[in-house]
């Protein structure tokens, strides 16, 4: 009985402190308490100016960090360089007449034995050299991964993978030889496998190219003062990538798409192919940041650069394409495709005269932010740098309404106060109008009278408040497929949400109704009520943002146009 | 059992559960989001990707678009965009075991709302799931962009779904491709 009250008393004590132990290490693991939308958080003391990484040291420390071979009496050093082939761009698609030989830097190098037993790891250098350690005369290959790894301080780990292959890791072996003076340096090359007419050898080259522009944007990165830990991420690419949509592990991957922890990448030769194509890449990556370290209120579907969009999509896009020429600082985009990759799709990023000018077009959004990074030929990495830390900043990441320029451009006055007039002429340039973060005051309504203004002003038990959604522009997400409207609530209770249909151009109406804080969707209303749509909701006193759309500016199918208006009000219940 | 390997065992039991729930919690809101989208379209696993930028233009047709048994067959691909001006051409070619016995190339005006209609004629030699591939080019003006599409056909019954390699291992499985190796000596 005693021993029965002792180990109780044990047990208790020790739930308790497991208790304590599990809840510390719970926050810590959930990003020390923060919103669950809330990005990592960065000390911005970690990053001053007087800590920015010279891009001309990128990652030395990222050379034999890892070679974890014991190093006998009779060792050997096994040295070389890893390199690959890039395809370079031409005005007709890719030129394989100018194929040129890149190192293969920072990616993972081992020394393996006849059982295939790891014995050595590194990482290349900048040149893509590497340098291992073995036992003389043993028989070793030499194995370059696909893969970027490294596990100090700035972290990160990317690797190319084969999402038609269960997402094996790509990589490319040299053969079993014993380790001798004679053999004591292995160079290993990736060739492209096109030959003339087409790849009719292995494309080997390809893993290593889209690495290699990844390796690009983290020094991008780094050397803007941004010394981050990169969360894990895949680029998922297969020869058999092809544009159809359907499933993922056959290689029907659509387009060249981020999702989740993943980015796939097209690689249908005579289709369309994207290894080589660092803009498309770095766009994609530019969506992993954007996820990662700052909020994406982009919820995807097609888009172009002559559309007008909903400001999320508009904003994350033109966000992207930005960057992807800020980090190549080549501000002309570039995809290859067709019959022998020798189709070329190219936009002048830094472009003023855009189709399409607005506050709803990723090609305004683009040619703002790129004009900005380049308005001065030296302060390029300063600009990138406090670009990137405005977008993972706390205030931009929990701001109240939706992401946009107008939020963008309200950071970036503050954060660059010198760069004031630029912003504004450059804004102004592209009909988006010089305001606050909510774009009050906005005058170009893109074509819709809807869209005006850019937030409506919803009042607790004031009078309803008319909104029109369209489908002029297309659906699913563009411009006034969605309308925004700004709350205020003093007080915590229960609210009710209220649209009533007040006319349509076509059909029945189905309103639907969505309801953010800080960019997290907190309740909805989807039912299939004719005409109308009731959400109530308990709520704490706060600032919110309500999305009001029709059901059917959803359907990407639909050809027909479609306008519809509605009354919305809200009412404190109890 | 002394007490400390009891703390130890529980601990190693309550961690992981306790990590799965932050993981959760992480991931709410983006799924919350995503699932309300997914349910404004039935499409919806497709859209909520963020791609390239595209040619705004897509397949209308339910796919994989089901042919019964090898042969010649007709079919129409039905293409949909908003763009309401310029020409559109379109260039057809199919993976073998494919056939295209049609025309290979079509051109229309960008001036209606309706959907733009492909008819093909393929011949397929055997059954599996294949790919008719259309090379889209948009001219405008001076303007022209350019897009890639494929159309999915399942001629025959569709496979048996392969056994899935069962749970994920610590260390990813490896493609392993010969380099081109230069060998040599340090001296």
């Amino acid at each position: 009985m005693e021993a029965l009250s002792s180990a109780a008393v044990t047990l208790r004590v020790c739930v308790s402190r497991l208790f304590i132990l599990l809840a510390m290490l719970m926050i810590a693991a959930c990003g020390g308490g923060s919103s669950s939308n809330s990005p990592p958080s960065i000390n911005k003391g970690d990053l001053s100016s007087s800590q920015i990484i010279s891009s001309s040291s990128s990652f030395s420390n990222a050379g034999p960090i890892n070679n974890n071979s014991s190093v006998p009496f009779d060792s050997i050093s096994i040295t070389g360089k890893i390199t690959y082939d890039f395809v370079p761009h031409s005005a007709s698609g890719l030129n394989y007449a100018a194929v040129e030989i890149y190192p293969a830097r920072g990616v993972q190098v081992e020394l393996l034995d006849e059982k295939n037993i790891v014995l050595a790891t590194t990482s290349t250098d900048e040149e893509g050299q590497y340098f291992l350690n073995t036992a003389k005369n043993k028989v070793v290959k030499v194995r370059a991964k696909a893969q970027l790894l490294r596990t100090q301080s700035p972290r990160w780990n990317f690797k190319v993978t084969d999402n038609t292959s269960n997402n094996s890791l790509y990589a490319i072996s040299g053969e079993l030889l014993p380790a001798t003076d004679a053999t004591s340096i292995r160079d290993l090359h990736a060739p492209s496998g096109w030959t003339g007419h087409g790849y009719t050898q292995p494309r080997i080259a390809a893993p290593f190219a889209i690495l290699d522009s990844i390796y690009i944007g983290i020094e991008r990165i780094h050397a803007a003062g941004n010394p981050v830990d990169f969360p894990p991420l895949e680029l998922r690419w297969s020869i058999k990538n092809k544009p159809a949509d359907g499933k993922v592990s056959l290689g029907e991957i659509g387009t060249t798409f981020f999702w989740g922890d993943a980015i796939y990448i097209l690689g249908d030769e005579n289709t369309d192919t994207d290894e080589y194509d660092r803009h498309v890449l770095l766009h994609e990556w530019s969506h992993y940041l954007e996820e990662k370290f700052s909020r994406r209120d982009n919820f995807g579907g097609d888009h172009s650069f002559d559309e007008k969009l909903d400001m999320r999509v508009a904003m994350s896009e033109g966000l992207a394409n930005a960057f992807s020429t800020m980090i190549l600082d080549d501000a002309i985009y570039k995809d290859s495709g067709g019959h022998k990759q020798s189709a070329s799709f190219t936009y002048d990023i830094s472009r003023k005269n855009n189709y399409s000018k607005g506050w709803f077009s990723e090609a305004s959004v683009q040619s703002v932010i790129h004009n900005l990074y380049r308005s001065d030929q030296y302060k390029k990495n300063q600009i990138l740098g406090d670009l990137f830390r405005i977008l993972s900043s706390t205030e931009y990441v929990n701001h109240n309404g939706f992401i946009s320029i107008y939020l963008l451009a309200e950071r970036l006055r503050k954060t660059l106060p010198g760069h004031l007039d630029t912003l504004n002429t450059l804004l102004q340039e592209q009909n988006i109008a010089v305001t606050d973060e909510y774009g009050l005051g906005e005058t170009n309504s893109g074509g819709f009278y809807g869209s005006l203004p850019v937030y409506k002003n919803l009042t607790v038990n004031g009078g309803p408040i008319r909104v029109c959604v369209t489908n002029n522009f297309g659906s699913y997400n563009k411009l006034s497929n969605f309308q925004y409207a700004q709350l205020d609530i003093a007080l915590a209770g229960n609210y009710q949400f209220t649209v009533n249909e007040a006319g349509i151009s076509g059909g029945n109406s189905n309103p639907d109704l969505y309801l953010y804080q800080r960019g997290r969707l907190i309740d909805f209303g989807e039912t299939a009520e004719i005409g109308r749509e009731i959400l109530s909701t308990n709520l704490p006193a706060g600032s919110y943002t309500l999305e009001l759309t029709e059901e059917r500016m959803g359907d990407t199918n639909l050809t027909a146009p479609i306008s519809a208006c509605f009354d919305l009000h809200v009412q404190l219940k109890n | 059992m002394n007490s400390s390997k009891i703390c130890w065992l529980l601990f190693c039991c309550v961690f992981p559960i306790g990590l799965v729930g932050c993981e959760n919690v992480l991931n709410d809101n983006n799924a919350l989001n995503d699932k309300t989208r997914a349910q404004k379209n039935s499409n919806a696993e497709q859209i909520i990707k963020r791609g390239k930028p595209g040619l705004a233009i897509k397949l209308d047709n339910t796919q994989p678009i089901y042919i019964e048994s090898i042969g010649a067959t007709t079919l129409e691909l039905s293409l949909v965009t908003p763009l309401t001006s310029g020409t559109m051409e379109v260039a057809v070619s199919t993976d073998e075991p494919l056939d295209l016995l049609s025309s290979s190339h079509y051109e229309f005006s960008l001036d209606q709302t309706a959907n733009y209609i492909l008819p093909l004629q393929i011949y397929a030699a055997e059954e599996g799931r294949f790919y008719i591939n259309l090379a889209i080019t948009i001219s405008n003006d001076d303007e022209r962009e350019h897009r890639s599409l494929a159309a999915i056909v399942q001629v025959g019954p569709p496979m048996l779904k392969a056994a899935q390699k069962s749970g994920a291992t610590s260390e990813p499985e490896i493609i392993d491709m010969p380099a081109q190796e230069t060998v040599r000596s340090a001296q």
